[in-house]
């Protein structure tokens, strides 16, 4: 069912006729080829993560037995979008985020921003999407018992992302979130405010 | 004196313009003539594949040898892609008498979506399911939808990935079908300017251990050495594995598949094969 039948090294471009510029006239040549007057495309293919993602939290640490606020800030690059969670249509990937419990701290809930309504060429009704920077909530709960000073849980973002014309596959970046754990006694600073003021946790 | 002077200068001159002509004639113009040979050169035989389509047949592509194939790599979950399904079907009944077919490729994890969209929109052409070979065949498919337009002669005059406009297949489409069977079509011209490089893999790149690099002849002491390296190098993508881990886990992973060539090419400098 998967035979790929033989295809030999001959059915490539060949290089043997390419010409081989060198000096003055190369330097004209090339010029000549880069300029594309003769129509050889010479678009390079790179793929580049179009989702990057980092997890912060809303204090400098937790207290064992407390709850704290975290959040995964993603960051799309411009001109794509990911869906967002609860996507407008039924056949696309919704973003999601997960994240494996540890013996000390667990996620218990995923705050997920509502997405933006965007009108795009292949779609006749808007698609709710999350575009530039977007911060997903976590509440983690850091448990009672354990002796570590801090916590690591990981996780993953899943993501699908398109522009207005092409669609890459899902994919999934890892995440880490380390919690310091602070003794009772010393109080939590607030960090991140502004990336938190975006989120509601209730 | 001056006189001297001002044969002298057309002397050179003439040396010059001999020397521009003779430069032209002989180095300038036939590289133009490789070029546009080259360009001919250029349109790489369509990798043979054998999938199951969703009818249960086997759709194999040397079974449209002599026809005009448009080979379309979508997913039910691609906008874009689903835009473009109407327009093929269009074409499929407007050529499909003189000698077009579509093929869909579809990229969905699972068939029972893509059985549901072929149902619910009455396909009028085969769609069978991706495999990653099938993909890295065709140099990997870095997005959705690429299409590839195949002439009667087996050859690939054009890939194009994003959704394109009816009107771009059909130009490129009547072109190729007004060519014979196993005839090349030389005067090619793509409907959009620039359109994609067109690269295609062999199976050696494909089945090899480390997929995309044809490890073939390479010792087993320096293909050890490839993979130890390739296992201990990050790939750059952002994946978070390995350049070996990324070429297993995601063949359609350029970077991983650049930082595996170049550290193969680096190998067989150090120690030619």
């Amino acid at each position: 069912m998967r035979d790929l039948s033989p295809v030999t090294s001959s059915h490539r471009p060949t290089q043997r006729n390419r010409p081989k510029p060198g000096g003055v006239w190369g330097l004209f040549f090339a010029a000549w080829l880069a300029l594309g007057v003769t129509g050889v495309p010479m678009q390079a293919q790179e793929s580049s993560p179009v989702a990057k993602a980092r997890v912060v939290l809303a204090t400098n640490g937790a207290h064992r037995g407390s709850a704290i606020k975290a959040a995964v800030v993603v960051r799309i690059a411009a001109g794509y979008h990911i869906n967002a969670h609860h996507p407008s249509l039924n056949y696309l990937i919704p973003t999601e985020v997960r994240f494996s419990p540890s013996a000390y701290a667990k996620v218990m809930k995923v705050i997920y921003p509502t997405g933006r309504a965007v009108h795009f060429s292949f779609s006749n009704t808007p698609l709710s999407v999350y575009e530039g920077e977007v911060p997903i909530g976590l509440m983690v709960k850091v448990g009672r018992t354990g002796k570590a000073s801090e916590i690591v849980l990981h996780g993953q973002l899943s993501y699908q992302a398109c522009n207005d014309h092409a669609c890459f596959a899902p994919t999934s970046i890892p995440l880490v979130v380390t919690v310091p754990v602070l003794p009772a006694n010393i109080p939590l600073k607030p960090a991140h405010a502004a990336i938190f003021s975006r989120l509601r946790f209730n | 004196m001056k006189k001297k002077r001002v044969l002298l200068g057309v002397i050179l001159g003439i040396i010059v313009a001999g020397g521009l002509y003779v430069a032209n004639r002989f180095w300038i113009a036939p590289a133009a003539t490789t070029l546009s040979a080259q360009t001919d050169g250029a349109y790489p035989m369509a990798p043979n594949f054998k999938l199951a389509s969703l009818t249960g047949q086997t759709l194999s592509l040397s079974n449209f040898r002599g026809k005009v194939v448009i080979l379309d790599f979508w997913a039910t979950w691609c906008g874009p892609c689903r835009l473009e399904i109407p327009e093929f079907e269009d074409l499929q009944r407007k050529y499909g008498p003189q000698g077009l077919q579509v093929i869909g490729i579809s990229e969905d994890d699972s068939a029972a979506p893509v059985r549901q969209f072929y149902q619910q929109f009455k396909m009028n052409y085969p769609v069978a399911m991706a495999t990653d070979k099938v993909g890295m065949l065709y140099g990997g498919i870095f997005g959705l939808p690429t299409s590839f337009v195949i002439g009667r002669d087996g050859r690939i005059y054009a890939k194009h990935i994003g959704a394109m406009s009816e009107g771009v297949f059909e130009r490129e489409v009547r072109q190729l079908l007004a060519a014979r069977p196993n005839q090349m079509v030389t005067n090619f011209a793509p409907a959009v300017p620039g359109s994609e490089n067109i690269s295609v893999e062999t199976p050696a790149e494909v089945n090899s251990p480390v997929p995309g690099v044809d490890v073939s002849k390479l010792t087993p002491t320096q293909l050890t050495e490839l993979k130890k390296t390739l296992s201990s190098e990050h790939c750059a993508c952002g994946c978070g594995y390995t350049v070996m881990q990324c070429r297993q886990v995601d063949g359609g992973c350029a970077t991983s598949l650049k930082m595996a060539r170049e550290a193969m090419a680096k190998l067989t400098q150090k120690t030619p094969i």
